[in-house]
């Protein structure tokens, strides 16, 4: 029996205080609540696959998201990453919002359920798709959209500078 | 905190302080491109919300809603306090 299951056998780097997932240890102020649906939301994306041996880096002094971020994941639930390599994402934008900007999504959903699948506010007009890196040892915060129809995953990266658009096109 | 709708009012009026705050700071604004045109709109709206109020018409929820998604999207600093206030105006107003 591995009394240490719980941590995926590895005790020091990892817990799981509530009982729902591990959690590496220096992110446990941001994982805690958001453990429960980690599992799923990074097998549901390849992309996130980098996740997989991520999180052994400090999490921004362990300051969790403000709660205009924290609410807009569903139940406020969200999971908190660190890159351990590049990864190429997708943002809808349009209107005033910019192809550059802190909510992102691993694929973006069809073009005609694409407002109610991200929750995009007003100001948004989603009418291009961007692709966009972030960079290796960024912190990524990731839960499924607040409201969505579709159960649509989204990303939040505090850091602007940790983004870089590489290409962009109309959303048929 | 879940506001009454008798706070719009002040709601609005500290999310407007807010932004006014943030225009104070050039370089922290012109940081990204298109802030100063994103802080006048988001102002505008908000101004446009607050006169409403005052004269007991309609406001617009729809110009309103999710705002301060799109506001996180674009601030210069990711926890301004500006996005607290628009999260009670969204409060106030019953919005999601």
């Amino acid at each position: 029996m591995n009394v240490y299951g719980f941590a995926d056998g590895d005790p020091v780097n990892f817990s799981d205080p509530m009982g729902l997932s591990p959690c590496p240890a220096a992110l446990k102020v941001a994982c805690g609540v958001a453990g429960r649906v980690g599992g799923k939301l990074i097998a549901r994306s390849a992309t996130l696959g980098a996740l997989a041996s991520a999180g052994r880096a400090l999490l921004d002094g362990n300051r969790p998201l403000s709660n205009a971020v924290a609410k807009t994941f569903e139940k406020g639930q969200y999971v908190a990453s660190v890159l351990n390599r590049d990864i190429t994402v997708q943002r809808v934008f349009g209107g005033e919002s910019e192809a550059l900007g802190r909510f992102l999504t691993p694929s973006a959903p069809a073009a005609d359920a694409v407002r109610g699948a991200l929750q995009l506010p007003a100001g948004n007009a989603a009418t291009h798709i961007a692709d966009v890196v972030i960079k290796q040892g960024t912190t990524i915060y990731t839960g499924i959209v607040n409201g969505s129809t579709t159960g649509a995953t989204q990303i939040y990266v505090k850091s602007l500078d940790a983004l870089k658009v590489v290409g962009e096109r109309p959303i048929p | 905190m879940v506001q009454r709708p008798s706070d719009l009012k002040g709601a609005l009026q500290a999310a407007i302080a807010a932004i006014d705050s943030n225009l104070r700071d050039v370089k922290a604004v012109n940081a990204v491109p298109r802030t100063p045109e994103k802080f006048a709109k988001l102002r505008a709206t908000l101004e446009s919300a607050l006169h409403a109020a005052e004269n007991g018409e309609p406001i617009n929820k729809a110009s309103l809603t999710l705002i301060s998604k799109w506001v996180a999207d674009w601030i210069p600093n990711d926890d301004d306090p500006l996005l607290d206030r628009l999260v009670e105006v969204e409060q106030a107003l019953g919005l999601p």
